[in-house]
């Protein structure tokens, strides 16, 4: 297993594609905090008010585009899986007698700590636009928010659970293009759902809601949450959610990674 | 020492058999050509072997093991086309393949590539790399290793003629210097009749023969080949002056006798004397190509 993880570092490391998403992650998330922080000071300076110090919070800039960040760390895991069947390099992987199951868990691991660089990327960049933008006050410039450590648990845990969709889907497909177009509908789904929601209101009268239990539904409770401190209410679903999803497409994954033809 | 044994290996797509209880066997040291048209069932018994398929029933033993992970450890392989990251430089792909190994001694890398012939590749990028050079870093690849078992399927595929002969001669060298087992499928016939020391020829997932090759010389009969002016005279001839009934009219110019007990002499000039003209008289050997094509239309040599 050790040996399987040396070689998806050395692998990811070696990858375009690792370390041109991380630049558009950390663009975009440089910009989002640029005119963030921009819109924040513009208010206060309307306002005709006398700032002593201005609290930003990087972190609440990093769940304020969740979503979108988590787009492309699924993106990259489902290349990252994609890459090995459209190479064939996935052969020489497997006849060296190593468990279909160990080859699996460790793209899944090494992905994930992919993913914790992108998240890195994403908190320096959206770091130093604010920097910029009110660094020549006389300001608290980062402020670290209530319940980090909670908040922070709950956002590794969507990013694995995501990795773990996104290998599911890889590990099925084996395309890189239809693959990336799973992981693109994948937040429609969450749309089909909520309208099925509407359908089924109509139809039976009941206030059970499917998209409640969708990742992306769950998502933005944790985005407001965050704002807010930390997400108290349905605090519990926000933490199963994700562990079912990751569970459930572990498990489908594994097996079929397992059981299908090389 | 027994290095594969299949039993009763099978393989089905759907309800189709692509590999249909297969029984082989490959000795330590043996040079195994493994024969088959296009979607015989090579690569599938191959595939299985290595890990890629699982068999649907049957089963098979590795270095006498029944654990075929341990034993796939031992195994250095090339399956259809070799497989590299294409970004990155030979000795890049070749660390890859040191890492997944394990390996403790990293000077094999250059020994290795030096030993294909891709020694000066330096930085150039294997995307870049001719099939020739990609065929020769996958071998490299295999070797790393130092593998037991070489399993390599179409391993000259793109190669040119001066190619093919390196590699044909490094498995040999391989084969006689460190007694390395190799598995070789190849559509090249005369290249594996030159490197095999046994022979398996499947066909429609069904292994028909399997044997040493110095057999295949007893299997296949000799035969005199006739090239002259009228062939239906000349068998007429042939039937009732010579007695000779074990022949055949290849086209209209030739006929070719496979009784060698006969005397090209007395032929030529019992067919002179009946006025048929004799362009030439030639023995002809079938060789591996023949036997195969023979052997998979289910007919003798």
């Amino acid at each position: 297993m050790l040996s399987l993880l040396k070689v998806d570092f050395y692998k990811m490391f070696r990858t375009k594609s690792f370390y041109i998403i991380g630049l558009i992650l950390s663009v975009l998330s440089a910009l989002n905090s640029y005119f963030y922080a921009k819109m924040v000071l513009d208010s206060v300076n309307n306002a005709g008010n006398f700032v002593s110090y201005l609290t930003v919070d990087v972190f609440s800039a990093i769940f304020s585009n969740l979503e979108g960040v988590i787009t492309y760390i699924s993106l990259f895991a489902v290349l990252f899986m994609c890459v090995e069947f459209s190479n064939g390099t996935i052969k020489n992987i497997a006849t060296k007698g190593y468990y279909r199951e160990s080859i699996y868990l460790s793209k899944f691991i090494s992905s994930i700590v992919g993913a914790l660089i992108y998240v890195l990327f994403i908190a320096i960049s959206s770091l130093l636009p604010y920097l910029l933008v009110v660094g020549n006050k006389d300001t608290k410039i980062y402020e670290m928010p209530k319940h980090f450590v909670s908040c922070f648990s709950l956002l590794v845990l969507y990013i694995v659970a995501y990795i773990s969709l996104s290998l599911m889907i890889a590990s099925l497909i084996r395309k890189s293009g239809i693959s990336i177009f799973g992981v693109f509908v994948l937040p429609l789904i969450a749309g089909l759902v909520s309208v099925f929601d509407r359908f089924l209101k109509n139809v039976v009268e009941t206030d059970f809601r499917l998209y409640d239990y969708t990742l992306s539904s769950n998502i933005y409770s944790l985005m407001d949450g965050v704002r807010a401190g930390l997400p108290s209410e349905d605090l519990l679903r926000v933490i199963l959610i994700p562990v079912a999803f990751l569970c459930v497409s572990l498990a489908i994954g594994l097996a079929f990674f397992k059981n299908r033809d090389i | 020492m027994e290095i594969l044994r299949t039993n009763n290996l099978t393989k089905t797509y759907r309800s189709k058999n692509a590999v249909s209880n297969l029984n082989m066997c490959i000795n330590k040291g043996d040079i195994y050509g493994f024969i088959g048209k296009n979607g015989a069932g090579k690569t599938t018994t191959i595939k299985m072997i290595v890990g890629l398929s699982k068999p649907s029933s049957g089963s098979f033993t590795l270095f006498g093991d029944s654990s075929v992970n341990r034993g796939r450890r031992k195994i250095g392989t090339v399956i259809e086309a070799p497989a590299f990251m294409p970004n990155l430089t030979a000795r890049q792909n070749m660390l890859i393949q040191w890492k997944l190994l394990n390996n403790k001694n990293k000077a094999i890398i250059d020994e290795m590539l030096k030993l294909v012939g891709l020694g000066e590749v330096g930085k150039k990028k294997v995307k870049n790399f001719s099939l020739g050079m990609k065929q020769r870093l996958g071998i490299a690849m295999t070797l790393m290793g130092n593998p037991e078992f070489l399993v390599l399927d179409e391993p000259t595929n793109g190669l040119d003629p001066q190619g093919i002969v390196e590699i044909r001669e490094l498995l040999l060298k391989l084969n006689r210097e460190q007694n390395l087992t190799i598995l070789i499928s190849s559509h090249i016939l005369s290249e594996l009749a030159r490197l095999a020391t046994r022979v398996g020829i499947i066909h429609d997932g069904v292994l028909l023969e399997e044997f040493q090759i110095e057999e295949l010389n007893k299997r296949c009969k000799s035969r005199l080949q006739l090239v002259l002016s009228d062939v239906e005279k000349a068998a007429e001839v042939l039937k009732e002056q010579l007695n000779i009934k074990d022949f055949n009219i290849i086209n209209e110019s030739t006929i070719e006798i496979y009784d060698d007990t006969v005397d090209s002499g007395i032929i030529n000039s019992t067919l002179a004397k009946n006025d048929i003209v004799v362009n030439s008289i030639s023995h002809a050997h079938a060789d591996l190509e023949e036997y195969f094509l023979n052997v998979i239309r289910g007919g003798k040599s």
